[in-house]
């Protein structure tokens, strides 16, 4: 609701170009989002919130899919907000806010990595994200299978790949900021992304070439 | 199929937009709206705990300062008054003292003799009947000339000494008003009618001499003797000074 409203300001107010992707559409409010983050460097705590609001779903999301803990990802998730508030001070506008905001929440995920070990290799989806997923298996739409399989095959992929997938659904972006957040070449993160999406892609259409 | 397409495919984002819309929990957003309302709150408010403190001893030092300026500016009118009469004092004694040796030398140039223009423009302004036979009409020409150089240079005198006697009474109040007095006195002893001619003005200082006024009674004679360097003095009068 909050990110519809968005779309409407935005496009009322003509501040942002046409949204890549219609699900994301607060990533695109680059000039709004550093305008935001230099008033609240100034103390406006409202100017923080309306950017908090604007990302935090979406930050949520890139982080529960990463880590696959809810309370791992909501530490996380406050441990990036917190290095955002620190860094308040000393923030400038050179670069875009999302590639700035998704940079620290994929350090922090690295940091966290590192300090539990368990993370190291393929993330496992906690039951409350795919509960009932046994039991309704016959019930669900092959629409729901799709989504189903797709979570399942998301879980599955390689950490950079799975990373490099969230940047561009969750954050939308592009191959360069992806490169950019990652700390890698754009070649590499365009070959990360353009393996993840076939793998999901393969996923979804797995049933319906089985059958 | 384009490397685009594999980069982004719409099928894939679309399965992945239907199930991922968690969502953080409002106790979450407290958290993280709370901490950075926190921090805005403790930047500021360590400027803040000074704010008082400062204002406060910024108030007192300018009242202060505030005070001390009244009190000085109610005890400068004085001093400042003292100090420009010494200051006026100063500069009209220094023009005195140049009127002074302007005075000296034109008396020095008068006592020189002929040899100056002076004594012979004096000599010119005399009184018809003391001094040469009547001149012709160019004569009477250079005569009203000289006449005239005579009386601007009298009035030069005259108002030199005023300025010397003035500057002497600013100068040294309590002296040089007896001094004044004094002078007066002394220069009051012949006046200008006992000047007029050689003879009443010898008897004026005979007379000061009778008086006791020896002083003023040389002083005189010096003068007389300057005017009219003609005049011989009577050798009883001349034995007697002596």
């Amino acid at each position: 609701m909050a990110a519809n409203a968005e779309i409407v300001v935005a496009t009322t107010t003509g501040l942002c170009t046409k949204p890549v992707l219609p699900y994301a559409p607060t990533m695109v409010h680059t000039p709004d989002d550093s305008a935001l983050m230099l008033r609240y460097q100034d103390g406006d705590v409202a100017a923080f919130e309306i950017l908090y609001r604007r990302h935090k779903d979406a930050i949520y999301r890139y982080l529960l899919r990463l880590c696959g803990h809810r309370d791992t990802a909501e530490d996380i998730f406050q441990e990036v907000w917190g290095k955002i508030v620190k860094a308040r001070a000393s923030y400038r506008p050179t670069a875009k806010f999302t590639t700035f905001l998704y940079r620290v929440a994929h350090n922090c995920f690295i940091d966290h990595l590192r300090r539990n070990k368990r993370h190291a290799g393929n993330t496992v989806l906690e039951p409350e994200l795919h509960s009932d997923s046994a039991e309704s298996l016959e019930l669900v739409t092959e629409r729901s299978l799709a989504r189903e399989r797709l979570e399942v095959a998301l879980t599955t992929l390689p950490d950079e790949q799975r990373d490099a997938f969230l940047l561009r659904e969750e954050g939308g972006l592009s191959v360069d900021q992806i490169a950019s957040v990652t700390g890698c070449n754009r070649e590499t993160a365009k070959s990360r992304l353009r393996y993840a999406v076939t793998k999901l892609r393969s996923a979804i259409d797995e049933p319906a070439e089985a059958s | 199929m384009t490397n685009e397409a594999n980069d982004n495919d719409p099928r894939v984002s679309e399965a992945y937009r239907n199930f991922s819309a968690e969502s953080t929990s409002p106790e979450l957003d407290r958290k993280v709206l709370s901490m950075a309302a926190a921090d805005v709150r403790a930047r500021y408010w360590i400027p803040r705990l000074w704010i008082r403190p400062i204002a406060w001893a910024a108030t007192i030092a300018l009242s202060l300062a505030f005070i001390l300026e009244i009190s000085r500016f109610a005890d400068e009118p004085a001093a400042q008054i003292d100090s420009d009469v010494a200051e006026m004092l100063e500069e009209r004694a220094m023009a005195d003292e140049a009127a002074a040796k302007t005075k000296d030398e034109n008396v020095g140039r008068q006592r020189l003799g002929g040899g100056s223009d002076a004594p012979a423009t004096m000599k010119v302004a005399t009184p018809p009947d003391q001094s040469a036979p009547a001149p012709a009409a160019a004569g009477a020409t250079a005569m009203e000339d000289a006449s005239v150089s005579l009386d601007s240079e009298a009035d030069d005198m005259s108002f030199l000494q005023e300025a010397e006697e003035q500057a002497r009474i600013r100068s040294e109040p309590a002296r040089s008003v007896a001094a004044f007095a004094e002078k007066k006195e002394q220069s009051s002893d012949c006046d200008e009618d006992a000047r007029a001619s050689a003879e009443t003005w010898y008897e004026c200082v005979n007379a000061l001499r009778d008086a006791g006024h020896t002083e003023a009674a040389r002083h005189e004679l010096e003068s007389l003797l300057t005017e009219f360097p003609d005049f011989r003095e009577p050798v009883v009068s001349r034995q007697i000074d002596r």
